[in-house]
């Protein structure tokens, strides 16, 4: 199923809805017709968010008494490119190298290799492709889970999206994506000839459009794991324990006892080979302080 | 980018344009220009509607970029006749550009590119075709009346990239892949070429040449616009 867009009518104000690609719309209340302004660059769009970010929600994908630390619904952004290849690719498909014996002047028989089946191949490409790139891809939240298809778009309203949560900044700039997804397409393309002789090609993407989709993710700290679900279906994208918590909880626990046992035998040292009381005091605090640090 | 909606008028006269839903060029059935959309407005294309060279009534009009093209080329390419396809070796007059092109060194010459605008089904491959053979073999276009035209999918932007792909077309194997070829525009057209339904084919009404009619992506949208068209006049 194709996304749809919606817009309201400059006419009437009825709501006119355009399917994701179309560049051409109709209201369907006054029959106005109307051409949408941007054909380059990047269109923004927002998906509403269906499920609530409350305790309640997040528990349930949880162990029984869970204790949830924060909840946070933000919109992540999706990019997706799609983009009409043409141009050339030129190769050798390689053959078979087949060995037979041939008889010298002197009668004795020599190995003879020759190439069977090398086959020039020079392909005129016209293929439409799509990519869809995750930019968050330092924050584990299980984005490439999503499922894109059947989206009911928005154009993108921040004063709107910031009422249900925050908005994600693009780590780096629109060129960056572009250029990534065309490269990747052309990559995707060019895979089933890597292994071809002399491989050259010429591939030009036209009609290349980028959208930017700003989708809703549900993100909740635990005690000991994060847990990121899909803020339209309520699907989990990611349950991750957080190795680095329990590890903390594991190297607090001798702590308190290598505390204990260095001040238990420099309090005694410090009484019974008569040190002053003040140093036994001050190497004993310091020893805490040591401790505690590394504790943490 | 904000994103607004344009009413799909026409600037000249404000007839309503009638279009495709994925048309980029828009042309006006009443006066007959066409336009596309940049910088969030309309900007004008010249427009030319071809009269047909050959007998039958046109069921279609379907637009073609011609583009003006400087073409320079640094280095000197030994011409392989035997490489070049026969839609090249057939016109003299071509076959002499190419030669000027590519038997000098740092030659500059100028050729003018057929680019059709609508947008092909994998049953027909775009660069290998019409495309080629008008560049070849340009047809002689006698301008008539404005014809009701749709299907204009790719924008000049688009057409520009096009016109290596149609060069690397006039050869069989790889002579020219190892070259750069400098490209620039110098002045760019839509020539509306009629076609004649015949059968699951359709022929230009200027050479003849035959492409499958399930070949035009939105052949069967256009059909219902030529109807409500037709209907409504």
């Amino acid at each position: 199923m194709a996304n749809t867009i919606g817009f309201s009518c400059p006419n009437c104000g009825g709501e006119i809805s355009v399917r994701e690609g179309v560049r051409v719309a109709a209201c369907s209340y006054c029959g106005s017709k109307f051409v949408l302004s941007t054909l380059f660059g990047a269109e923004r769009y927002f998906v509403e968010p269906k499920i609530t970010p409350t305790k309640n929600t997040i528990l349930k994908y949880l162990k029984e008494n869970s204790t949830i630390l924060d909840i946070d619904l933000f919109f992540a952004p999706v990019i997706v490119v799609n983009s009409e290849i043409f141009g050339w690719i030129y190769a050798y498909k390689k053959g078979k190298i087949v060995t037979h014996y041939e008889q010298d002047s002197q009668y004795k028989s020599k190995p003879v290799s020759t190439v069977k089946g090398r086959e020039l191949i020079k392909k005129s490409i016209n293929v439409m492709k799509n990519i869809t790139i995750f930019p968050e891809e330092n924050i584990p939240l299980g984005l490439e889970r999503l499922d894109l298809q059947d989206l009911n778009l928005k154009p993108y309203d921040d004063e709107k999206m910031h009422k249900y949560g925050s908005v994600l900044d693009l780590p780096e700039n629109i060129d960056f994506y572009l250029n990534l997804a065309i490269k990747k397409m052309k990559d995707k393309m060019l895979e089933d000839y890597r292994n071809f002789d002399e491989l050259k090609y010429r591939l030009n993407p036209v009609s290349t459009h980028m959208r930017i989709y700003y989708y809703p993710v549900i993100l909740s700290r635990y005690k000991g794991g994060t847990i990121s679900i899909d803020g339209i279906n309520g699907n989990i994208l990611l349950n991750k324990e957080d190795t680095q918590f329990s590890l903390r909880q594991r190297k607090r626990i001798p702590v308190p006892l290598f505390t204990f046992i260095l001040t238990t035998i420099l309090s005694l040292s410090s009484v019974f080979l008569n040190w002053k009381i003040s140093t036994g005091i001050f190497i004993v605090f310091f020893l805490m302080l040591l401790t505690k640090n590394y504790g943490d | 980018m904000e994103i607004k909606l344009l009413p799909l008028e026409c600037p000249n006269c404000g007839e309503r344009i009638n279009s495709c839903d994925r048309d980029n060029l828009f042309f006006c059935t009443n006066c007959g220009k066409g336009y596309e959309v940049a910088k969030g407005g309309w900007k004008e294309i010249k427009v030319y509607y071809a009269r047909p060279a050959l007998r039958g009534k046109p069921s279609y009009y379907l637009p073609f970029w011609v583009i003006r093209t400087r073409v320079s080329l640094e280095k000197i390419i030994r011409i392989d006749t035997s490489q070049l396809t026969k839609e090249v070796l057939n016109n003299p007059d071509f076959l002499s550009t190419l030669r000027m092109l590519f038997e000098k060194k740092n030659s500059t010459v100028t050729m003018d590119f057929f680019l059709p605008s609508f947008g092909t089904t994998n049953r027909y491959l775009l660069m290998d075709n019409l495309g080629m053979i008008f560049t070849a073999s340009p047809p002689k276009i006698t301008p008539t009346s404005p014809q009701p035209m749709f299907g204009g999918k790719y924008r000049f932007i688009d057409a520009v990239k096009l016109i290596e792909s149609v060069l690397f077309s006039i050869e069989k194997e790889n002579m020219l892949f190892n070259y750069e070829f400098k490209i620039d525009p110098l002045k760019k057209m839509i020539i509306g070429i009629p076609f004649m339904r015949k059968g699951s084919f359709l022929v230009d009404g200027l050479k003849g040449k035959k492409i499958f009619y399930d070949a035009v992506e939105e052949i069967e949208e256009i059909e219902q616009l030529k109807r409500r068209i037709r209907w409504q006049r």
